[in-house]
């Protein structure tokens, strides 16, 4: 028999951020270096026995922040498989894990197409070898990050347990307020964690917490078998009591006598996105240049080179979001979070209504009703923990050619507690729409798959809106998975399990 | 106009589905030319699906959905006298079609089997497949207009009633427009009057009843309530191979298309409750939801809910905008407790309180059970499968404003929306 609600005192119970991996709390924005490491198990015996070790060197939520080295873990489902997860507790994953970021369906909904398909990655498509784990790895100093590699490289590779499939992945801060490589502020709006103890940091966090109204989410949004939006736990994954199960607390779902290998864990999406910097650049610079030949006197939006890319983005490089700031970057604090459009720009004059970070969290605006728009909205909510990888860019290069521009971009991850109803909304619903807000067939700007010859962008404007066109794909997906973040006492379980 | 929603449920020869699935794969592997069953050879039908159901306690059946601008008994003669060879097609696989092709004869046998939505919901109202797609051409040249003008430079730093009044030449020196100017409302005041007259009517049928309803319905809560902490309710997610055999169909085109066939739950008391709130509700979709929006849900081109199989099955058919994850969250955000009313009737719906409450808000819960008990349809066609409600509306609003006196704001207003 199942029981529909959760138990009271489960749900009272203060949120455990010792048995939580350190990335639900924090992106470690202190740390400058990352490095991901994509890793297949060659020996599961020897894997079990590795991840017993590792499991005290993983920081958890509750440490406080330090300069030393941080590792998170993280399984795709076949690699729970490869370690010797039960068949019934397999079972229990949701089946966007089980099928993995790639089928069919799934690149048409995530936008992953033409450049971006996966027979185009470089790594996490069916013909790359199975990822079953990988391990974060965060550092102060280059130096430190490679010794940490080593280190690790030594005790998964001891008896040959693990082996490194993919070239790791590095990324790498580009400053301490959070710009990403286009040049804007980014990972601004972030939900927050109800009763979480301490404001969750995004990489960088603004100096004055954002308010609850535009960021709160209750804590099963992000944690598994947590009361979520719905005030029911999130569905996670489930052991049977007899495999050592009874270490994990008990599941509130599903059937009977089941534990929850999900407690104090999440979900985590891995995107690697190249972005054409330089491309991205001249294209502004072009088309900014051309509107003013058409019409030299006029008020168009598209006719200023800044202007026009913080429409596109829909905040300034300094984050001070066009909603508050139509005019200029110093209309609203850098980094501005307490906003809303219902009331100042449901029209989209300030911020197009296609704007990318209108399109990542619509707020408010998306219905007639502000209070239902945005909380609607925030059941679509992802935390994200990413970071930029590649070397800056400095200058525009006079003449770019092709091959010397080393390749740079965003390790998007994020966390949420359900692939279709989080990431995949987002993606496809928000993002990838092309008829969003009411639009006529156009998709995000900034990060959207073109159509064949170029994309279109609507800004409205007075006296009507002006139309954009031609735009090519600034971000490339390079490659990408679906993971298990578990919690400490999971990790401790998947360490146990007998085959 | 009216639009007129109906499906035609037909039993198939258990020893014919194989043949008929066969029929229905070539039909739904190009619904719009096909040479079986053309349907984009219709200039009146929106949106059809046809879907062969197999599921315990139900026969091996086809449900054949048509949502177009006419009537009935106009529809079916068109379909007989246009594809009489494609409907041979499909129901020689079917029990009772009389063989031989006599035109009169299939009619009457379509006509047997026609089932009437309990409620239902049209997003465009009034709107005839060929003003949607003239509206949308209109708007689409009206944009080429804009493109050129600004192109050249033009218009950009103009006032707005100048910007208007360009536009409006550019519409009238085409005599390709000229039926923008004798469009007929979405809904004619006669119809709504209509409306309003059959909700007044049931209002007051109601109160003359009371008398006699109200120890019912008393009688009828307490058991509800017994039932209602009882009742089995959905069990984990749907199984993987169903969900990703549906969303494999899904997230081609702008529309996609939701069909669901559930068992209603035994006994008298949901067999008395399930029609009364049909009844209900489509008196409040014919008042209230004109005007695109069905509760507050702005993606639903149509559809409906029907009782078949002597009330023992639920039938639900949507044509909507976007993806299933979207409508779903629509569903759960917006229009829980009209749905809750409904499906809670049906079997394995999640946990309910007072008919209304609870149910559909507990969206995860909510979400397994819709797709444990979705069914695939082997064909369904759109007639505009670029088109979104929100844009038939918009381009409904740009033409009907097109030409009547506007004050400063509306002009600003109709500005924005081109």
């Amino acid at each position: 028999m199942r029981r529909d609600r959760p138990r009271r005192e489960e749900q009272a119970a203060p949120l455990d951020t010792s048995d939580m991996q350190g990335l639900v709390g924090r992106a470690y924005g202190h740390l400058s270096y990352a490095r991901y490491l994509l890793l297949g198990i060659a020996d599961p015996a020897g894997a079990r026995r590795w991840l017993g070790h590792v499991v005290e060197d993983v920081n958890t939520a509750a440490q406080p922040r330090q300069d030393e080295v941080c590792i998170n873990v993280a399984f795709t489902w076949a690699g729970l498989a490869r370690l010797g997860l039960a068949a019934d507790a397999l079972a229990t994953f949701p089946r966007p894990l089980q099928e993995g970021m790639v089928t069919e369906h799934r690149s048409r909904i995530l936008g992953d197409s033409g450049a971006s398909a996966p027979s185009n990655w470089r790594w996490g498509a069916p013909h790359h070898p199975e990822i079953h784990v990988m391990l974060l790895v965060f550092a102060d100093t280059e130096e430190e990050l490679a010794a940490a590699h080593e280190k690790c490289r030594s005790e998964f590779g001891a008896e040959e347990a693990l082996v490194e499939v993919s070239e790791p992945i590095d990324g790498r801060l580009l400053d301490d307020v959070g710009t990403e490589h286009f040049g804007f502020m980014d990972g601004i709006s972030q939900p927050v964690i109800r009763g979480w103890p301490r404001t969750t940091s995004s990489v960088h966090p603004p100096a004055a917490p954002p308010p609850a109204k535009w960021t709160e989410v209750n804590p099963g949004e992000v944690l598994l078998g947590r009361a979520d939006n719905f005030d029911k736990p999130s569905e996670g994954p489930t052991v049977a009591a007899g495999s050592g199960g009874s270490a994990l607390p008990p599941a509130d779902w599903g059937p009977r006598g089941r534990h929850h290998l999900g407690h104090s864990g999440s979900f985590l999406v891995f995107r690697q996105l190249a972005q054409d910097v330089s491309g991205f650049r001249r294209w502004v610079a072009e088309t900014a240049a051309s509107a003013r030949a058409a019409a030299p006197s006029a008020a168009d939006p598209s006719a200023d080179r800044s202007l026009l890319a913080a429409k596109i983005v829909g905040r300034w490089p300094n984050g001070a979001p066009l909603a508050l700031a139509p005019g200029s970057d110093g209309e609203a604090p850098a980094g501005a979070n307490d906003f809303g459009y219902h009331e100042m720009d449901q029209e989209g004059l300030r911020c197009p209504l296609g704007a990318h970070v209108r399109r990542a969290n619509p707020r408010d605006s998306s219905l007639a009703h502000p209070d239902v728009a945005l909380s609607s909205t925030k059941n679509h909510r992802i935390l994200r923990r990413g970071r930029p990888y590649g070397p800056p860019m400095v200058d525009i290069p006079a003449q770019p050619e092709e091959g010397e521009d080393p390749e740079r971009g965003l390790i998007f991850v994020c966390l949420n507690a359900d692939f279709e109803r989080q990431f995949e909304f987002v993606q496809n619903t928000w993002l990838n729409n092309p008829f969003f807000a009411g639009l006529y067939d156009e998709v995000d700007p900034l990060t959207g798959t073109q159509p064949a010859g170029g994309g279109r962008f609507t800004m409205q404007a007075e006296p009507v809106r002006r139309v954009v066109k031609g735009i090519p794909d600034f971000v490339t997906v390079k490659g990408g998975g679906y993971f298990f973040l578990p919690g400490i006492r999971a990790l401790r379980y998947l360490a146990g399990v007998e085959t | 106009m009216t639009q007129t929603i109906f499906t035609i449920i037909t039993e198939v020869e258990p020893a014919e589905v194989g043949a008929l699935q066969t029929v229905l794969a070539e039909v739904g592997a190009d619904p719009v030319a096909n040479t079986v069953l053309p349907l984009g050879s219709f200039d009146v039908l929106h949106f059809a699906s046809l879907t062969l159901v197999e599921m315990n306690g139900l026969p091996p059946t086809l449900i054949f959905e048509h949502n177009v601008d006419t009537s009935v008994d106009d529809w079916l003669r068109t379909l007989v006298d246009r594809a009489p060879g494609g409907l041979d097609a499909l129901y020689t696989h079917c029990k009772g079609y009389p063989v031989g092709g006599d035109p009169l004869r299939v009619r009457a046998y379509l006509r047997e089997h026609v089932v009437a939505p309990g409620a239902y919901h049209v997003g465009a109202t009034g709107r005839s497949l060929t003003q949607v797609r003239q509206e949308a051409g209109l708007r689409d040249a009206i944009e080429g207009f804009l493109e050129s003008e600004d192109g050249a430079g033009r218009l950009r730093n103009d006032p707005p009633d100048a910007v208007r009044t360009a536009v409006q030449q550019f519409v009238k020196s085409d005599d390709a427009f000229s039926w923008t100017r004798k469009t007929p409302e979405r809904q004619t005041k006669s119809e709504h009057r209509r409306h309003q007259v059959r909700f007044w009517a049931n209002v007051a049928a109601a109160v003359v009843m009371a008398p006699v309803l109200l120890p019912t319905l008393a009688i009828g809560v307490v058991v509800l309530r017994v039932k209602e902490r009882t009742d089995p309710v959905q069990q984990g997610p749907a199984d993987p191979a169903h969900v990703k055999a549906l969303s494999d169909t899904e997230d081609f085109i702008a529309q996609n298309h939701l069909a669901s066939v559930i068992p209603v739950k035994p006994g008298l008391l949901r067999a008395a409750i399930l029609p009364a709130v049909l009844h209900i509700l489509n008196l409040l979709a014919r008042m209230s939801y004109t005007k695109g929006e069905l509760g507050g849900i702005p993606s639903i081109h149509f559809a409906h809910w029907s009782v078949f199989d002597r009330g023992r099955h639920l039938l639900f058919l949507s044509n909507f905008d976007g993806s299933w994850e979207s409508y779903l969250a629509d569903f759960i955000d917006k229009a829980a407790t009209g749905l809750t009313a409904v499906w809670s009737n049906t079997v394995n719906f999640p946990r309910t309180r007072l008919l209304l409450r609870d149910g559909a808000t507990d969206g995860p819960r909510f979400r397994q059970w819709a797709r444990s008990n979705q069914v695939a349809s082997q064909v369904w066609y759109s007639a505009y499968p670029g088109l979104t409600m929100p844009m038939i509306d918009n381009n409904t609003a740009i033409r009907e404003a097109l030409f009547v006196r506007l004050d400063g704001e509306e002009v600003h207003r109709w500005l924005q929306r081109l």
